[in-house]
């Protein structure tokens, strides 16, 4: 559905030359779900850009369902749904309802399949009571909810969507994400995600690219995220009295008067380490923690991982 | 209608008519800036006997045709204005619109119709009336050709916004060019082309062809000649240099979005 080979964007002024992107390669089949997530800068919006046809590249190649975006982006848009979480695409000033008649209109919808699927999306998101009611006074996840529509509506087959929780409370964020497995579900809809809430990714996305300075450190899985960059489990232990902590096979993380966090790694086996504690210690308290998903990017960005548990991970 | 971009004029109408107060007031304050700016030459005239050798109602007709150009061409061009456009690249809402299944041109020249422009446009034809009724001019054939400047400024009027516009995707500010081009080119138009240098009176009849928009076509009217070259028989000319303006301005625009960088996220 989508592959990148060697995409490369630079932006250049008069006084310096900026590579935002820097021979990305990666292919993206029919129907998947990848996250594309990174750090601020790194390129992901960039690249979204040039899959859409809105920028073009300055060396490499990227084909979007058979189209190279930027030659053919009348054709392609026609195919494809794309929503900008921190910008509308619907009519301020009008009710909900226009817009979407203005989208029918725009695409070429036919009447009937407009009305359809309208109601269906209308269901789905429960929309019915927004629909007469201008855009701009919706909350910012009823607008979302609109956004996401309105996208939709055309029956893309593939979805672009940039930080689209950005801003949301839990239950608009919840709503929005339902919404979209659903459709990855049912209607096979290609769909690329960039958000900074990794909530979105674990929920969502079944593969994650992570970017950073323009380049991808890892393409796969994101359970191959925590081996990949074995950030082992964590042991979490409350001791009955304050005093230095030392197990073979853990690493201390830090304390604080009888708790103490240590980290695992996977080489390790945490039963073992476990008894080795039970034995030294009189401990209150244990508990195992998985590590979250959260932490793992968050150590790539901050050390810029070179790792990955398929072909494009190395840079 | 039945194209997209008929659904897009009609979604710009349906919200402007949500603030009806401010559109009556907009449209009322045009017809008075084009009234009072036809004024003038008659005052000026009415002093110093004529401006380089033209009768006041002579002038006005200049102005008429100039004003009417104008309202007609920025009640589609408000979209490709170098300050509205100007905000759209910046914030990122060009992106939008290509990502959409239409021509980005034809997307920006139909969603933000102005209807106030209407009235400009019907006050600077008012104009154009009533002085060709006082020179005694008016009549079918010279109605004809009165219509087709105005036309002609209008699609010359949008070719400099163009051009404006697809500056604007270099540097943001570059299209301040493109008004220096449209105000001041209209501006020009609205005086007899006497007063000008006759290097000047070339560049803004063959180069950047307001001339013979304007005063060409009212040269024609009146039946008389300006100097050096200009004169009626240039009229034929107008169809084929204001099509080699306008796809000039079609081809910058192209060049523009190629070159389009887009915006942070």
């Amino acid at each position: 559905m989508i592959s990148a080979q060697g995409l490369t964007k630079r932006f250049s002024t008069r006084r310096s030359e900026l590579t935002a992107v820097d021979g990305v390669d990666f292919d993206i089949a029919d129907g998947e779900f990848v996250g594309y997530v990174g750090p601020n800068g790194a390129g992901k919006s960039t690249t979204i850009k040039m899959m859409c046809g809105i920028l073009r590249p300055t060396a490499g190649r990227i084909v979007v369902d058979g189209l190279v975006p930027c030659d053919d982006r009348r054709k392609l848009s026609r195919r494809m749904g794309v929503v900008f979480g921190q910008r509308s695409q619907l009519w301020w000033d009008l009710p909900l309802r226009v817009s979407f008649q203005l989208v029918r209109r725009l695409y070429g919808v036919e009447p009937l399949a407009f009305q359809c699927r309208l109601a269906q999306l209308t269901d789905l998101l429960e929309l019915g009571p927004l629909l007469e009611r201008p855009v701009r006074a919706l909350s910012l996840g009823q607008r979302m909810r609109g956004e996401l529509a309105a996208a939709v509506l055309p029956a893309p087959r593939v979805l672009f969507l940039d930080e689209p929780t950005i801003g949301l409370d839990i239950e608009a964020k919840a709503a929005v994400r339902s919404f979209l497995a659903e459709l990855n579900r049912e209607q096979g809809t290609t769909t690329v995600l960039t958000t900074h809430d990794l909530g979105d990714i674990v929920q969502l996305c079944r593969r994650i690219l992570i970017i950073d300075h323009g380049r991808v450190i890892y393409d796969g899985s994101v359970e191959g995220l925590r081996e990949a960059f074995d950030v082992g489990r964590g042991l979490v232990v409350d001791l009955f009295q304050e005093g230095p902590v030392e197990v073979e096979g853990a690493i201390l993380l830090r304390s604080e008067g009888r708790r103490h966090w240590l980290q695992v790694p996977r080489s390790q086996r945490t039963a073992d380490v476990v008894g080795r504690m039970l034995a030294s210690y009189e401990v209150e308290d244990l508990t195992v923690e998985e590590p979250d998903i959260e932490d793992v990017v968050r150590r790539i960005y901050r050390e810029g991982g070179v790792l990955g548990d398929s072909s494009n991970g190395g840079s | 209608m039945g194209s997209p971009y008929g659904a897009l004029a009609g979604a710009k109408l349906r919200s402007l008519a949500s603030s009806p107060r401010l559109l009556m007031l907009r449209s009322a304050g045009d017809v008075v800036i084009v009234a009072m700016e036809a004024l003038a030459p008659l005052l000026l005239v009415s002093r110093f006997g004529s401006i380089a050798g033209w009768s006041g109602p002579e002038v006005v007709m200049l102005i008429g045709v100039a004003r009417t150009g104008e309202g007609l061409a920025l009640i589609v061009g408000r979209g490709i204005d170098p300050n509205t456009f100007g905000d759209t690249v910046r914030l990122g809402r060009f992106d939008q619109i290509l990502t959409r299944p239409v021509s980005p041109l034809l997307w920006l020249l139909t969603s933000d119709v102005e209807l106030r422009f209407v009235f400009r446009a019907v006050a600077g034809a008012g104009v154009v009336l009533w002085s060709a009724h006082s020179l005694g001019v008016l009549s079918p054939g010279t109605a004809a050709v009165l219509a087709a400047a105005a036309v002609s400024s209008a699609v010359f009027v949008l070719s400099t916004l163009v051009i404006g516009a697809a500056m604007t995707f270099r540097t943001v500010e570059g299209s301040d060019f493109a008004l220096l081009l449209s105000n001041g080119g209209m501006g020009l138009a609205a005086f007899p082309l006497e007063v000008y240098s006759s290097a000047l009176r070339l560049i803004f009849t063959f180069l950047v062809p307001v001339g013979l928009c304007v005063y060409v076509p009212v040269l024609t009217v009146l039946d008389r000649d300006g100097p050096g070259l200009l004169g009626p028989g240039l009229l034929p000319l107008l169809p084929i240099v204001l099509g080699v303006f306008g796809g000039l301005s079609l081809l910058a625009w192209r060049r523009g979005i190629r070159h389009y960088e887009s915006t942070g996220s």
